[in-house]
């Protein structure tokens, strides 16, 4: 059976934005064809592994509880991504590695790195679109993290051609790399496998 | 053996006292056989990837690609950068023990050890809590909590004294069985020539020179001594101090001077270079050590291994390099009447200050070298992978 890991810093019932209603439309889908799916993902109160409707969703929490900032909760969720990802990796084949947003590509790199495994990253909007005016100091290292490791990514998956074009025209990426679909859409990730599952 | 060094500063990124250690613990590390790979910092000039000896290559990671807007994001941006960079060298390399040199690099280490499931040794040089005297704010908590985090990621632990060991053990709940105690090392400073004019520079020719080495800040302890220095004029010895350094109460330090009415008897110099200090070490009489918390106490051992007479406060890793009367003198803690008296002994006894100097010298040389260091750091090293 083929495996997918999917890190995203949200998915049900943590919602914030769109972000987690669309992992779990991937799950699902991946689940659909076939696919053994594992999902790493962020909640400080709930952690632990647990399989909801076949799909096994490992919450991690930040081993540093006092919240300075987001980019600090990224570094130190990097670091329990990576740890509970390796455990997957060696626990099972993982054929494809996705994640979701800046807060998880830098432990999707490493592991990808580490192991040979190819990377999709999903990006629904850029941080220089969403900072907009109020380009900050935090931004900046956050438009760096996107900028820098996108670039790395096997794939980019983006539903806005405004990203698809800030993707190549302020952080330099590759255009033949990205593509640009309906994240919600049902070939979407019949697609997306056809592109990097040969 | 292959050792995966983390340090945030390595020469020539001198800030504190961890870039001359991890410097001279890599170097003598690759010279009794283990491989070594350092990871710190980008430096303006210095090559991304450096190989000091077949053994030992420095590799600078840039961390301004995160342009932090303070101090812990910066951190932070620095560990991503570290991450990224490792996740690339631990393909090619096959590391055996990751070592990490205080809370700074603890996130990359222990990302890294996941990764790859190589154990981390971690030396604490300090801590938050020792260093503020208590966790204060947010800033705080979350270096106390990412140094506690450190220890219970890492396989073993090395602090610079049994001072330290019992710290950490008692603030982080660790087992005394995981703590090693290494000290730091010294290595004597080029020979120098300082005439009476460079001494001139400093003081008057009547004028005893006490020195102080250190950050201008509150554990350091300076204002103690400037506390002492009117007892000790006071009974008629000319004095004055050279306070070496910089730091956020150095204009608190200089109040305490002019309020006690000796404000034209401390210069303060600002930071020195490394060979502009040598030489003040040279031309002084006397080298005061009055910190309120020292995990090692460097700075004392600086002073031995430049036969001056030391005088340090009996706390931390100062009391255990330091044998009263024999190498050197002790005086309680936050004390400047006990301290000025110890001067005053000092000032009036040439024999005792040439017996502490030649044997304060001695201990220096023979107890706190860099290759028996090296030594006990590998035992600790092999102990992880057992």
């Amino acid at each position: 059976m083929r495996s997918v890991l999917i890190i995203s810093e949200e998915y049900p019932p943590k919602e914030i934005g769109k972000t987690a209603s669309i992992v779990k439309f991937f799950s699902n889908e991946l689940l659909k064809r076939g696919f053994l799916v594992s999902v790493l993902t962020h909640d400080e109160f709930n952690v632990g592994t647990i399989v909801e409707n076949s799909i096994r969703v490992t919450r991690v929490s930040s081993p540093v509880r006092t919240f300075y900032s987001i980019f600090a909760l990224e570094t130190y969720l990097t670091t329990q991504y990576i740890r509970e990802g390796v455990n997957i990796i060696l626990g099972e084949k993982v054929d494809l590695i996705i994640s979701f947003e800046w807060m998880g590509f830098l432990s999707a790199y490493m592991l990808s790195s580490k192991f040979s495994i190819p990377w999709v990253a999903v990006i629904q909007t850029s941080e220089k679109e969403r900072s907009k005016d109020s380009f900050d100091l935090l931004s900046i290292s956050i438009a760096s993290i996107e900028k820098g490791l996108l670039k790395k990514a096997s794939m980019i998956l983006t539903n806005s051609l405004k990203t698809y074009e800030t993707l190549i025209n302020e952080y330099s990426i590759d255009s033949r790399k990205i593509v640009v679909v309906n994240l919600e859409a049902e070939y979407c990730v019949p697609f997306l496998l056809s592109m990097i599952i040969k | 053996m292959e050792i995966l060094m983390l340090v945030w500063e390595y020469p020539p990124r001198k800030v504190g006292g961890l870039a001359t250690h991890a410097y001279n613990l890599s170097l003598q590390l690759s010279q009794i056989g283990a491989e070594v790979d350092v990871v710190t910092t980008s430096f303006p000039g210095e090559p991304e990837i450096e190989k000091k000896n077949e053994k030992l290559i420095v590799h600078r990671v840039e961390t301004y690609s995160y342009p932090a807007y303070d101090f812990i994001n910066w951190v932070m941006g620095m560990n991503n950068s570290m991450l990224e960079y490792i996740a690339n060298l631990a393909t090619r390399k096959n590391f055996d023990v990751i070592h990490a040199h205080d809370w700074m690099v603890i996130p990359s280490a222990v990302g890294l050890k996941y990764l790859i499931g190589k154990p981390i040794v971690y030396s604490i040089h300090s801590t938050e809590y020792g260093r503020r005297n208590g966790i204060h704010g947010t800033m705080q908590r979350l270096i106390h909590e990412t140094e506690g985090w450190g220890t219970y990621e890492s396989k073993k632990i090395v602090v610079c004294s049994k001072y330290m060991k019992e710290h950490v053990a008692w603030l982080f709940g660790v087992p005394s069985d995981k703590i090693h105690v290494i000290p730091n090392g010294i290595t004597e400073s080029p020979p120098v020539k300082v005439d009476i004019d460079f001494r001139r520079k400093y003081a008057l020719d009547s004028e005893k020179i006490i020195l102080f080495v250190g950050r201008m800040v509150d554990e350091k302890g300076l204002n103690v001594l400037i506390g002492a220095l009117p007892y000790v004029l006071k009974f008629g010895i000319s004095a004055k101090i050279v306070a070496v350094g910089d730091g956020y109460a150095i204009n608190r330090m200089k109040e305490t001077a002019w309020k006690l009415g000796v404000y034209d008897k401390v210069y303060f110099t600002g930071y020195l270079s490394d060979e502009e200090l040598n030489k003040v070490f040279k031309i002084s009489d006397v080298l005061v050590v009055p910190s309120l918390y020292e995990p090692f106490g460097i700075v004392a051992l600086e002073g031995m291994i430049n036969k001056l007479p030391v005088v340090v406060s009996d706390t931390g890793g100062l009391s255990e390099i330091v044998e009263d009367g024999i190498n050197g003198l002790k005086v309680s803690p936050n004390n400047s009447e006990e301290l000025a008296k110890r001067l005053i002994t000092l000032f009036s006894d040439e024999n005792l200050r040439n017996r502490i100097s030649e044997l304060g010298y001695k201990t220096a040389k023979e107890k706190y070298n860099w290759r028996e260091i090296a030594y006990e750091t590998l035992e600790v090293y092999k102990k992880t992978t057992v």
